[in-house]
């Protein structure tokens, strides 16, 4: 009989530059292989919609514009510092919004946790640099070890 | 939003919202005289024809797939045809009908979602989706349900929903297994049904008077809505052969612009792609119900308002699900994923109707099949001109009306467009300035 998954991790953004650390830390987090959590990505906010029902938490892993290059956020929404962070994404409704909606529609799962990585400058051009990809390895291993810890009811 | 002097107005809305990628408008109004418009895009250019030379071609439909997010297909299926034209690769009948398949599935997915999240919200006056979603929860919830039947769809037949990966020249890396299709129709039975019911809702909608006298362009094919294959028909002039689109149409770099625009020869002239071109020219060959719908809710041909765009796409939502349930119904699987094929050199164009409108490709490669050349014109980028002249036409109307309402406006018109700033770069932020 397969396992129903409750908890989803989806990263979010694109293939290119800055924007790929979000979907770099879940593909990480997939080759960890946590125990019934699905590692998912996303290109556009408007798809984590597809992925709300029927689950009991929601881990999002996004980029975000800041000074602080590789900096690890945690965030448990609701929270005004997410509606007020410039987020990188620029499909038509973003993070916050996505999440406000899903809100109105009664579709949101009772724990959503937003991990954001700062980055700096274009967030789409160029490529990853290897002290990013020691930085998404580290992001990877810090919310890897927090995940399996909420599994087991420590934290969350 | 600011007044300068009293002969001299200047409106800035800084974030055009609800749509895709980053943009400005900027307007100048001398008295009541409409000075510039220009549509100012300012998403840095991501150089993917210069990133595509040298690269094997077995590569192209990958890297094309990284331009847009909302419609990857249409620019993987493109790339593809392109391919096999210059390796004179003729697909197997099987494969061709599920790649039309394929193609409905994207068509599906970003026009439910341009109508649900972006576009309605204009004709209930909400400023987003959140706040639609309060009054229509119902009606939203049902938009998302219809989108996630495209998804799926694409999780089989591209091996997965988001930046899918099993397209390849000569056919696909690996069938879909029967069985996986299989279990779609009854998800397809309940969209056809259901994007009927969305295209009434919205049938029932009030529509700004606002008449364009577009030229339309799009694909036609004799015998079926054309999507991924046809000739280039246009309600200005007969129609042409896709090798010959670089006659007829060309794009010219304008200075407020990081995209380019395209114009038609010979007298520089703007034209309209997408959905409502799309309709009005070949509105003969939709299926049966989608013709039904698109009689009932008045988005039947002649229709040259851009606002009942939102009614283009409902109608080709449903078209979209009855043709993919035909195609889902009547599946002869092929014998064989892809056809093989000794690389040649040569150079080949194609072009296919990306749910925004016609995408045109051309590509040469060497004879090792490596990519010398590669050249990409999206809709977004067509449309652009048609934009700015469309806003035009607008202002005059609106040039006794406050800045709010002026800009309110001219951000609802952009939007029926449902413009892929990302993909002609290829949103926007609204200037208006009266000297």
């Amino acid at each position: 009989m397969s396992r129903v998954i409750r908890r989803v991790v989806i990263g979010i953004g694109s293939p290119h530059g800055q924007d790929a650390i979000g979907w770099r830390i879940v593909e990480c987090l997939g080759r960890l292989g946590i125990d019934d959590v699905a590692c998912e990505l996303a290109r556009t906010p408007s798809e984590i919609l597809d992925r709300c029902e029927g689950i009991d938490s929601l881990h999002l892993v996004d980029a975000c514009i800041g000074p602080d290059s590789g900096r690890l956020h945690q965030l448990q929404w609701p929270d005004e510092q997410i509606v007020a962070m410039r987020w990188t994404s620029t499909h038509g409704i973003d993070v916050p919004g996505v999440l406000q909606l899903a809100t109105e529609l009664g579709i949101l799962p009772a724990s959503v946790t937003i991990w954001v990585m700062e980055c700096e400058g274009n967030p789409v051009e160029g490529a990853l640099s290897s002290a990013w990809t020691q930085r998404i390895e580290t992001a990877a291993d810090w919310i890897a070890r927090a995940t399996a810890r909420a599994i087991r009811g420590e934290i969350f | 939003m600011s007044e300068s002097e009293t002969t001299t107005r200047a409106i800035q809305v800084p974030i055009l919202t609800r749509v895709e990628g980053e943009g400005a408008l900027h307007v100048r109004l001398r008295g009541n005289e409409i000075e510039q418009v220009q549509r100012k895009i300012y998403e840095p250019p991501r150089f993917f024809e210069a990133l595509l030379r040298g690269k094997p071609m077995d590569d192209v439909a990958d890297i094309t797939a990284r331009i847009c997010g909302i419609c990857p297909i249409a620019y993987q299926m493109t790339s593809v045809q392109a391919l096999e034209s210059i390796q004179g690769i003729a697909i197997d009948p099987g494969v061709a009908r599920l790649r039309r398949l394929m193609y409905c599935g994207e068509w599906i997915e970003s026009h439910v979602l341009h109508i649900h999240l972006l576009h309605a919200p204009d004709f209930f006056d909400c400023d987003s989706a959140i706040e639609l979603a309060k009054r229509f929860p119902n009606e939203v919830k049902r938009g998302l349900k219809l989108k996630q039947i495209g998804n799926r769809l694409l999780e089989v037949l591209g091996g997965r929903a988001i930046h899918p990966v099993n397209l390849a020249i000569g056919g696909y890396y690996r069938l879909p297994r029967r069985e996986e299709l299989a279990a779609l129709v009854a998800d397809f039975e309940w969209g056809l049904q259901q994007s009927v019911d969305v295209a009434k809702w919205l049938g029932g909608l009030s529509f700004p008077e606002f008449d364009v006298p577009y030229e339309f362009v799009a694909l036609s094919c004799p015998d079926r809505y054309a999507i991924e294959t046809g000739e280039i028909a246009s309600s200005g002039h007969s129609s042409i052969a896709v090798e010959d689109y670089e006659k007829f149409f060309y794009e010219v770099h304008v200075p407020h612009s990081t995209a380019l625009q395209a114009r038609k020869k010979p007298r520089d002239s703007t034209y309209l792609v997408g959905p409502l071109a799309r309709i009005q020219l070949n509105y003969h060959n939709l299926t049966p119900i989608a013709k039904q719908t698109a009689q009932a809710i008045g988005i039947a041909p002649p229709c040259r308002n851009p606002h009942k765009s939102i009614l283009a796409r409902a109608v080709e939502t449903v078209f979209a699900f009855e043709e993919g349930l035909a195609i889902l119904k009547s599946l002869a699987m092929p014998s064989r994923s892809r056809v093989p094929y000794e690389v040649r050199a040569g150079e080949g164009v194609s072009a296919t109707e990306a749910p925004r409108g016609l995408i045109f490709h051309r590509y040469r490669v060497d004879n090792r099949g490596t990519v010398e050349f590669a050249k990409i014109v999206p809709p977004t980028s067509q449309n652009q001109a048609q934009i700015e002249a469309d806003l035009r036409q607008l202002l005059p109307l609106l040039i006794a009306c406050d800045d709010t309402k002026i800009a309110l406006d001219c951000e609802r018109l952009v939007r029926t467009y449902d413009p892929c700033i990302s993909c002609s770069t290829h949103f926007l932020k609204l200037h208006i300035e009266r000297v």
